[in-house]
């Protein structure tokens, strides 16, 4: 029993360590969102150092997911994380997650854990203000 | 006064979600139906337990103000009532005025926050708040973003109560650690009226835990640190860190507080998500008199939550279990709850 549950934490943390090192982290600001379509036009700012000279110097991406997978709150001058493998060639890149920041899931509360709690501090209001909402 | 106060709340946010500036696409808007059962509401020993309902409500909207400037609103109700015991709920508005730094990789903004909160059961909890602040994100790496805040929040109370009759701290409800919205003047005057504790005679020692006191009016400064790191592409975490000095009108009351904990939020498959957190905090209540005896000054508290999430579309499905335990100062009282819950949310 402990020798099949061994086997598949193990397999679940291969699983998990293949797939991450087939994509590549990015940080950068939307130019703009086609939410419909799942693209994006974004210029890094942080990450793709697997980039030429030539695309470093314009930075701009345009990014293909999965239009489900977008968070609601997306609008030209967010600054997002992805994470997806870029093409080279032609300055494209298949997104698998974006992460918007500062309007995840209630800011400060990325699971939601502590808002349904909602006693996670009781005697006062907790952190964060106004940090808008929406899925991550 | 409630309702002039939410009526105000209320008419100030549409009047700012209404600004002729540019929007995003649309507003934002939230309903949540959430039922579950809570071991211990009133966070007491012994408890009584009790199911309940929550309905949840929220909109938010953001306005883009110029290219690096953005303005983030948000209101947000929620009621909670449970089946066996006095219901609550809580109404606040939010606000953050941001503006972008270094290309995206430094976000400094404002914060404000007003709110209510009522709650039929522990009625010494009832208070208005009002919060302002400063917060700000800095991307220091692709994996790691590294945030800070600074708020200033006042909590106005708005019943008479005794020392420590807020939630989980000790005092059980049936004892009357109340004196509510109804609590006359006359009854004051025969011989409950209360002094500051310095004015009265110190061999009264504990008596002093059984007068009533006026309605708090409390400062809460909190600092705080986060720390977000992207560790692969379905796993994120985040550890945290907060100091907070509450300085109570009812010195005996003000306390400095550490907190830190961590959260791990993991999309195991698509349209599926997995949330864990853990806190711990330790809170010391510094000026409770010496001839006070039984009231603890460093307590220690720790809770836990696990939630699963399922979308379809803009619905979620989520269940939650979470678990609390901790010290009440009153009486070296301690307590535990376990919370179990599920429910559907909706964004539309």
């Amino acid at each position: 029993m402990r020798t099949i549950l061994l086997f598949l934490i193990l397999a679940s943390v291969n699983g998990l360590v293949t797939n991450a090192l087939a994509e590549d982290l990015f940080v950068g600001r939307v130019l703009s969102v086609d939410r419909e379509r799942g693209k994006l036009s974004v210029t890094l700012i942080e990450g793709g150092d697997n980039l030429d000279n030539r695309e470093n110097a314009a930075k701009k991406i345009n990014v293909t997911i999965p239009a489900e997978r977008l968070p609601r709150y997306l609008l030209p001058g967010s600054v997002v994380r992805i994470w997806g493998g870029l093409i080279r060639e032609t300055g494209a890149m298949n997104a698998t997650h974006l992460h918007a920041l500062g309007h995840g899931v209630y800011g400060k509360d990325p699971t939601g854990v502590r808002r349904r709690i909602g006693k996670s501090r009781g005697q006062y209001g907790g952190r964060g203000g106004g940090k808008g909402r929406g899925r991550n | 006064m409630v309702v002039r106060f939410l009526s105000a709340m209320g008419a100030a946010a549409f009047f700012c979600l209404t600004l002729m500036v540019p929007r995003s696409e649309a507003l934002d808007l939230l309903a949540e139906l959430t039922a579950g059962y809570d071991s211990n509401p009133a966070l007491s020993d012994p408890s009584d337990g009790s199911g309940f309902s929550i309905y949840g409500l929220g909109a938010g909207d953001v306005f883009i103000l110029s290219e690096d400037m953005i303005l983030d609103l948000s209101v947000e109700g929620r009621y909670q009532d449970y089946w066996s015991v006095g219901d609550n709920y809580r109404v606040q508005a939010g606000t953050a005025l941001s503006y972008v730094l270094a290309e995206g990789r430094f976000i400094p903004s404002l914060i404000g926050e007003v709110a209510a909160y009522r709650d039929a059961l522990i009625e010494a909890d009832e208070r208005n708040e009002a919060m302002v602040g400063i917060s700000a994100d800095w991307i220091v790496s692709s994996r790691l973003t590294l945030a800070f805040e600074q708020t200033f929040r006042w909590l106005g109370y708005l019943n008479w109560a005794k020392p420590f009759s807020g939630k989980g701290q000790g005092r059980q409800v049936d004892k009357g650690g109340k004196g509510g919205k109804n609590f006359s003047s006359a009854a004051r005057s025969e011989g409950q009226w209360a002094m500051p504790p310095r004015d009265q005679d110190p061999r009264k020692g504990n008596s002093q835990l059984n007068n009533l006191y006026p309605p708090r009016n409390n400062r809460l400064m909190l600092s705080g640190v986060d720390l977000d790191v992207f560790i692969v592409p379905s796993l994120t975490g985040r550890v945290y860190a907060a100091f907070g000095d509450l300085n109570s009108s009812l010195d005996m009351e003000s306390f400095r507080e550490i907190q830190t904990g961590a959260a791990l939020s993991w999309v195991p498959a698509a349209q599926w998500r997995v949330g864990i957190e853990g806190v711990w905090y330790r809170t010391q209540y510094y000026s409770v008199p010496q001839n006070i005896t039984c009231v603890r000054q460093t307590n220690v508290t720790w809770s836990s939550g696990l939630q699963v999430s399922r979308f379809w579309g803009d619905f979620e499905l989520f269940g939650q279990v979470g678990w609390k335990s901790g010290d009440a100062p009153l009486d070296y009282e301690s307590y535990t709850q376990t919370v179990i819950q599920c429910g559907l949310s909706y964004s539309f």
